[in-house]
């Protein structure tokens, strides 16, 4: 099977400055990451949950060099990241989408702003305004192009954000939080985008996440704590593992949570129920 | 709210809309330096009509451009006063006191009024005719022959689209911050100048520390895009000079040449 992304004991360090009152400073590693390994296949959507400071987002941007590994080595269609002159092969390749949608957005106009990208890989004039169509199209956003970025919603710009990605024409697009700041109708927005892209024309998908019930939409799901792999798996198998999730300060979506609770109370009910309506179905069938 | 009109743009369909920003550029130049050329009254009289008519083809409504003068009025009836007062000549009209007002004088203040006005519209109808977007692109092309000398041109102009981006986007923080710290009891609007000038400064140490922030944001997110200034980039809307950009040249020229002798005549005829 062919990865599309890979990495082997990938470790990240820095150093923080540790001050304490009558000493003076001194510096201190800190690992973000701690010894990955992940494996991704071509076209898959995976989703990597974490709480704050688990090392989600430090993987995130090494996936598009925009950090280099301390130790380990990460390869991106095959090319070592270490490897500084093909640098801009792995980040036209690798399209990354940012939290805070307005610090993402360069261009006064949105068609520009979605033109970017291809850009500055110096792709033809024509090519960029027939990308910039289709790119803007398939996010749902062409009535927007001639709008000026700062009168649209928080859920509109991160689309535009990834309609500037898909100019680009990348095989991979990372999403480093992009719903954390928007509200309930954004996040849907964001993500029913994401999930066409991926099933539609077959991106590979990594969605880095908070939020349980996005993460239980993904094929496979990639849990993160200090800065390594705490759980792998489908959302079925994950979500199963209630206490150990709890632990380490994450929680399940309601659903499964509701049918670990039926399942301990003696109702007879499958693994992996994870949305409503597969809940609703199988209750009804108990009858 | 605060407003500002800065690169303000008024959208319409018109020949000056759809002509070139390089050449809306290179005429407003012209205009401009032409000006400072005029010493005789028909010659502001000829800029006048010509200003007159490029307003109408422009279809931008006077009241709109005539609005951007406000702000500069001060200076005009500055300068007005200065020279009324303070320009030495022969010819007294009369005097109170130690003030003399003489005929140069008046001359002198009408001219530079009459400069400054029709400076400020001309170079009014470059900015509401031409969106930010074209119009920084214009000042990079022209800035192009420069870069030989180490002028960075693309750089230049990519940081004007990030500010004119961010406008907005910091009016609406620096608004927030106001709200959140009238709130806690802020006051904003009471006080001497000193006392207000110090009650900004807990706006403006939040703006410019969320300032950097952004600015660190914005970085990673343009080299996530592949931005490495300008090494091989491209771009989508490309600048072609069309025939009516050609024709404007034309009647600009055919302008330049009317100024300059009517004022070559002027000079002959001793008219002021």
């Amino acid at each position: 099977m062919e990865y599309i992304v890979k990495t082997e004991n990938l470790v990240f360090e820095y150093k923080i400055q540790v001050q304490t009152e009558g000493e003076e400073a001194t510096t201190e590693t800190e690992a973000a990451l701690n010894g990955v390994d992940i494996a991704v296949k071509k076209g898959e959507f995976v989703a990597v949950l974490g709480h704050n400071g688990s090392g989600k987002s430090t993987l995130a941007k090494h996936i598009n060099c925009l950090l280099s590994p301390t130790a380990g080595t990460m390869w991106v269609k095959g090319i070592s990241v270490a490897d500084e002159e093909r640098i801009w092969d792995i980040r036209s390749s690798v399209g990354m989408v940012f939290q805070n949608p307005d610090n993402q957005i360069i261009a006064t106009i949105v068609e520009e702003d979605v033109a970017f990208g291809a850009e500055n890989l110096g792709v033809p004039p024509a090519e960029i305004r027939k990308r910039v169509d289709e790119a803007l199209a398939s996010v749902g956003m062409a009535q927007y192009a001639e709008n000026p970025p700062h009168f649209l919603s928080g859920g509109q710009k991160q689309r535009v954000a990834i309609a500037g990605i898909l100019a680009m024409r990348p095989d991979i697009i990372v999403l480093d939080e992009p719903t954390a700041m928007l509200d309930p109708i954004g996040r849907r927005e964001v993500m029913n985008v994401v999930k066409k892209l991926n099933r539609e024309e077959g991106i590979t998908i990594i969605f880095i996440t908070h939020f349980m019930d996005e993460a239980a939409q993904a094929e496979r799901i990639i849990v993160m704590e200090e800065g390594k792999i705490a759980m792998e798996g489908t959302p079925g198998e994950v979500f199963a593992q209630i206490a150990p999730l709890k632990a380490i300060g994450l929680d399940v979506p309601q659903v499964a949570e509701i049918a670990a609770g039926l399942r301990e109370a003696g109702i007879n009910l499958p693994q992996g129920l994870l949305t409503v309506d597969a809940l609703v179905e199988e209750i009804c069938r108990l009858r | 709210m605060l407003k500002i009109t800065i690169g303000q743009y008024y959208h319409a369909n018109s020949f000056i809309h759809r002509l070139d920003a390089r050449m809306k550029l290179l005429c407003t130049i012209i205009f401009i330096t032409v000006l400072f050329f005029v010493g005789n009254f028909l010659g502001y009289a000829l800029a006048a009509v010509y200003l007159a008519i490029v307003i109408m083809a422009s279809k931008v409504p006077p009241k709109y451009l005539f609005r951007g003068l406000r702000a500069i009025l001060f200076i005009i009836v500055f300068t007005t006063f200065l020279n009324v007062f303070f320009t030495q000549g022969e010819d007294i009209l009369f005097a109170i006191g130690p003030v003399q007002i003489t005929l140069q004088g008046l001359l002198n203040a009408a001219r530079m009024a009459t400069r400054l006005v029709m400076l400020i519209v001309g170079s009014s109808i470059l900015t509401l005719t031409t969106t930010p977007i074209q119009l920084t692109d214009a000042i990079e092309f022209s800035l192009k022959p420069f870069k030989k000398i180490g002028v960075p041109a693309h750089e230049i102009a990519m940081m004007m689209t990030i500010a004119l981006r961010f406008i907005p986007t910091l009016i609406e923080e620096m608004d927030k911050i106001m709200k959140a710290q009238m709130a806690r009891g802020a006051d904003f609007d009471t006080g001497g100048l000193i006392k207000k000038a110090k009650s900004l400064v807990p706006l403006l140490v939040p703006l410019f520390i969320s300032s950097f922030r952004r600015a660190d944001d914005l970085a990673l997110a343009m080299e996530a895009r592949c931005y490495r200034g300008d090494v091989g980039r491209t771009r989508m809307k490309q600048m072609k000079l069309a025939m009516r950009d050609y024709k404007a040249l034309a009647v600009m020229t055919i302008f330049v040449a009317l100024i300059f002798a009517l004022e070559y005549l002027a000079r002959i005829w001793g008219i002021w």
